[in-house]
Parts: C-alpha cells; sequence; structure tokens
C-alpha cells in the first residue's frame, strides 16, 4: 500500500528545493540589509521570510508567524 | 549538571553523551566543529531520537563545496541541567551510521551552534574525557 504521507513529503521536499533558492536570490539584496540576521527561512509558497542570529532564532520566528507552512532554511551569505 | 563527560574515542573521535530527555541508555554523539548546526542524526535514527518532524529545510554547504538540502526536526534533550528543544538536520546517511563505542552507539553530531558559549577540551588522546561546561 502507498504511504501517501511519504509522497506528500517527498512533493513537499522537492518544491522546497526547487522554490526556496529562487526566492532567496530574490531575496538576497534586502537580506543583506537586515542587521544581526545571519539565517534566513522562507515560506516557500507565500514568499514571507524571517530572519535571526541563529537558525533557531529564525525558525523560532517563522514558526511563531507562519505556523507549519513550508519553509527553505539558509544562512544569509 | 555542571557539565557533561564524553571520551576521545580510540578513532580519536571527541565523543559526549546525547541524553534524550525521558529516555535511558548511553547514545553517543561525535562533536564536529566543521559543523555549524546544533544537532545531525540520521533518518534512521528518527524513532529512537523521539524527533520530531516540520515543515523545514536546510541548505548548507558540505567540506567538498558541494550544496546539500536536508530536512529538519526537533529533539528534547537533557543538557548541563536543563531540557532543551534542539533543531536538528536530518540528512538520510551521515558517516556515523552503525557506528559505536563500545556497545553504545554513536547516533550524531553535535555543532557548534549547541556548543555556542560553552567551554570544550579535551586531549586528543584513546581514552581522554572530553568535557563541555559553562564558559568562565
Amino acid at each position: 500500500m502507498v504511504d501517501l504521507s511519504v509522497l506528500k513529503r517527498e512533493r513537499d521536499e522537492a518544491f522546497i528545493a526547487k522554490a526556496g533558492p529562487a526566492l532567496y536570490a530574490e531575496l538576497l539584496p534586502k537580506l543583506r540589509k537586515v542587521k544581526l540576521a545571519r539565517y534566513v527561512v522562507i515560506a516557500v509558497e507565500t514568499g514571507g521570510y524571517e530572519t535571526g542570529g541563529t537558525m533557531a532564532e529564525a525558525a523560532d520566528a517563522f514558526e511563531r508567524k507562519h505556523g507549519d507552512a513550508l519553509g527553505y532554511i539558509r544562512r544569509i551569505e | 549538571m555542571t557539565q557533561i563527560v564524553g571520551v576521545v574515542s580510540d578513532r580519536l573521535w571527541p565523543l559526549l553523551p546525547l541524553a534524550v530527555s525521558g529516555m535511558r541508555g548511553t547514545l553517543w554523539a561525535l562533536v564536529d566543529t566543521g559543523f555549524e548546526g546544533s544537532l545531525m542524526v540520521p533518518e534512521s535514527e528518527r524513532q529512537r531520537l523521539r524527533l520530531v518532524r516540520t515543515s523545514l529545510m536546510a541548505s548548507g554547504v558540505n567540506a567538498d563545496g558541494t550544496s546539500s538540502l536536508v530536512s529538519v526536526g526537533r529533539v528534547t534533550l537533557d543538557w548541563l541541567g536543563a531540557t532543551i528543544t534542539v533543531r536538528t538536520h536530518v540528512p538520510s546517511t551521515t558517516m556515523i551510521d552503525g557506528e559505536m563505542h563500545y556497545r553504545s552507539p554513536i547516533v550524531g553530531m553535535i555543532g557548534l551552534h549547541l556548543l555556542q558559549g560553552l567551554r570544550l577540551s579535551f586531549d586528543l588522546y584513546p581514552g581522554r574525557p572530553v568535557i563541555v561546561e559553562q564558559a568562565r
């Protein structure tokens, strides 16, 4: 029997892998101006984002605001 | 608890005991100062570590310059006398998969963020202690 949750997870991961880097590239000039922001989590379905000094800070802020939306985390370079 | 004491393994791996909250038994984690996250455990350890899935994925750069995207979960640990929830990278495989220290499994890698603000000290000889404590 097909495990639908696995299929959904694989589809979500593929979407994050495709949309995340493109959104990050678009947002980068703006992100570089945010003070003390070293990490960003981007909501790949809406383009919203949260930043933080650490991955945990950014992820906590993201989950507070966006709940369990699909998120792409990366260090701001 | 003011310090956590581990050991340098026969392979010169600095190991720390990993205390998953509410769980008995000894698990070890390798200290990897080249890893910028807090904790990394392979997918195969998900159940043993009671890892909670999230809807997040993290992009990172590997030692060879390639990039990868891995799932992010949450693990609850007893750490220096406190119970903390740690954002955890969950790749499909890691270099420590199936590795043991004597009869106890090495289940993950501890990175810089879990050690931030702490003192990490060890002499790189097999059997010597690896100590994590509050920085003075």
